[in-house]
């Protein structure tokens, strides 16, 4: 019949919602981690190129010395000492920046602290030199050739500081080369991740479009089926329903028949009784007149007409009179079947209420007390049927209470696919479960006879029920109460169809 | 008038012999001396009253009151009170209709085909024979229209 796989659509939705969730936190850490890694990238080659400019200050401090303590000696100058002074106070700061810079850089890795501290140390050779060659031109004692000499082991030290500090310089250079390279890899995979991100969820998202349109279209289907099969069972439905009137029909037709039929015969039963009558006074009054008192057969004769006769002819009218009150019942159950349904849409509520006002009198008499339980459902159908249905009901209530129990009589209705269902429950005495089918037949009834009744009201209520569309059927455990179930059509119009009006 | 009027012949119609012996003693009871011709079923009245051409002419000249049951073994007292209606020398004739039930769609049907009076058998024979003795009293002084 349906196939609705709408667990599995769900489960397939859920996961790629979960899948889309767990890329997209993906490529969000990937990025955090690649950027995280580009800063540190970033923060290495500064350091290097720091390291690479403190070399080269370093080197001009100690060239600056030089040029002043030249131009000193060769000048006698002393405005050039003070150059020498900020160039040696420099010197000390950026050699011991530079020993700290270098250690910075890939945590004392990078560079090692050897040449960096042979680069200060050379360094620190070459400003002892200078002062030391200060000190010996201020105390006079500084010949030519000594000062040659000097200079040439200065410029020997300057190279070979030169030199070092190349050494460091291509070390720190090679340790930005491979920051930069390092970037841009880091850079390139975090572009890689984020374009595979987007090929994922453009992947999931035509996933979840599939699964969605699948399921949409199994819905539409779905929906198809099922309007189909409530066409199927509606028709099912009427065509039921139909053929249920139709047997009512035609039980109609024959009760009327019948009881027209077997009218006619009675009138002549009745007639002739009369006639019957009216002949037997006569010969009563002849008898007595005429005949011999000693004549046994006389005696016979007064027996005939004083007692025998009479006795006859009441147990005649009688039965006869019984039989026309039965004829006459079937007549109206058959004339009330056979009234054209007139269907409008019908406020329960207030039916109910009104059939219940109707005979209110009845339930004082009893005692009963009768309620509407919540609100009855609106249907479109036979006023004049229901209102019947509903009296019927409710005199039966009333009338079969138990003994000393006060009577509670309750009315509620729902509505229950296509049709209406309305229940009528007592606190009565019950009926027996073999009774169930028995109480609805004409001219049958079930329990104690203690109560007039002549087996109409329930065969009348089965009628008018099936006519609109439904039946009546009844509940008890025979004891505490009874509770008779009316079932209508809604809508009495929707299911008559075009068969009847 | 100027001539005795020729007496009215009571047509009964009726399958039931007991119900139309019973009718035919009370009309008598009621004094009521017409003749009374019976029949049993509906062709045969057909035939009486229309002739068997289905004319209509035999009824010239012969004043007559129906009284029509409408439950007939060969046909409904419907169709023979339609017919009767239909004939221009029948439908002045009065037709009474007598039958067993008293429903009201039935009797609004034979109003429409023009029943002058609609009569049901009540059960209890006391007002079977009152109603009928009332009829004989109703025929006594009623005038039936004479066709030349």
């Amino acid at each position: 019949m349906l196939r609705f796989g709408g667990g599995r659509v769900v489960g397939y939705s859920l996961l790629l919602l979960a899948g889309g969730a767990v890329v997209l936190l993906m490529i969000v850490s990937a990025a955090f981690i690649f950027s995280s890694r580009s800063q540190l990238h970033g923060t290495e080659s500064l350091r290097a190129a720091r390291v690479d400019r403190l070399v080269l200050e370093f080197i001009s401090d100690l060239a600056d010395a030089e040029t002043a303590q030249r131009g000193f000696i060769i000048t006698g100058d002393a405005a050039y000492l003070g150059p020498y002074e900020s160039a040696l106070s420099e010197f000390a700061e950026d050699s011991s920046d530079l020993g700290l810079r270098a250690a910075e850089v890939g945590e004392g890795k990078a560079i090692a602290p050897e040449p960096v501290d042979e680069l200060v140390a050379l360094g620190r050779q070459r400003m002892d030199l200078i002062s030391s060659n200060l000190a010996r031109y201020r105390a006079g004692n500084f010949d030519k050739a000594e000062l040659v000499a000097a200079m040439e082991s200065g410029r020997a030290l300057m190279d070979r500081v030169r030199e070092k500090g190349a050494v460091i310089r291509e070390i720190a250079a090679s340790v930005r080369i491979a920051r930069a390279a390092a970037m841009r890899d880091t850079a390139a995979m975090l572009r890689t991740m984020i374009s595979l991100g987007v090929a994922m969820i453009v992947v999931l998202t035509a996933g979840a479009a599939m699964v969605i349109t699948r399921h949409i279209r199994q819905i539409g289907e779905a929906r198809e089926e099922l309007i189909e099969i409530n066409q199927e069972l509606e028709s099912r439905v009427r065509e039921r329903t139909e053929a249920v009137m139709r047997t009512n029909d035609e039980l109609q037709r024959y009760a009327y028949i019948v009881s027209h039929d077997l009218r006619a015969p009675l009138v002549n039963i009745m007639g002739f009784t009369s006639e019957l009558e009216t002949a037997t006074e006569r010969l009563t009054a002849y008898v007595r007149k005429v005949g011999d008192d000693d004549d046994p057969d006389r005696a016979d004769a007064l027996l005939a007409v004083d007692e025998d006769i009479p006795e006859a002819l009441g147990f005649i009218r009688s039965s006869m009179k019984r039989m026309d009150g039965l004829i006459n019942e079937i007549l109206k159950l058959s004339r009330a079947g056979r009234r054209v349904l007139e269907p409008m849409p019908l406020d329960m509520q207030s039916l109910v209420s009104e059939c219940i006002d109707s005979i209110r009198q009845r339930f004082a008499e009893a005692g009963a007390e009768v309620r509407i339980e919540g609100r009855l459902p609106d249907v479109v159908s036979d006023r004049s049927a229901l209102q019947q249905i509903f009296t019927n009901l409710l005199d039966n209530a009333t009338k079969y209470l138990k003994d000393g129990r006060p009577g509670q009589i309750t009315v509620r209705g729902r509505l229950e696919r296509g049709a209406a269902v309305f229940e009528v429950e007592d606190n009565g005495r019950g009926i027996a479960e073999a009774d169930f089918e028995r109480i609805f037949e004409l001219f049958r009834r079930a329990g104690a006879q203690d109560k007039p009744g002549d087996g109409i009201g329930l065969a009348h209520t089965r009628m008018l029920s099936r006519r609109l569309g439904g039946d009546v059927s009844v509940r008890s455990d025979g004891e505490n109460g009874t509770t008779f179930i009316v079932t209508i059509a809604r809508d009495l119009v929707l299911r008559m169809g075009r068969n009847e009006t | 008038m100027s001539k005795e009027p020729k007496p009215v012949a009571i047509i009964m119609i009726e399958d039931d012999e007991g119900h139309a012996r019973l009718i035919e003693k009370n009309i008598r009871r009621a004094g009521v001396t017409n003749e009374i011709i019976s029949f049993r079923n509906g062709t045969s009245a057909i035939n009486y009253l229309l002739g068997s051409d289905g004319s209509g002419l035999v009824a010239i000249g012969r004043p007559s009151l129906v009284l029509l049951d409408l439950n007939l073994p060969d046909m409904t007292g419907i169709d023979i009170l339609a017919r009767l209606k239909a004939n221009e020398h029948t439908r002045r004739t009065p037709v009474i209709v007598l039958t067993t039930t008293d429903d009201a769609r039935e009797i609004q049907r034979c109003y429409d085909l023009g029943a002058n009076v609609y009569i049901t058998k009540p059960l209890n024979y006391e007002s079977f024979a009152n109603a009928i003795r009332q009829l004989g009293l109703f025929l006594s002084v009623m005038q039936i229209p004479e066709l030349d």
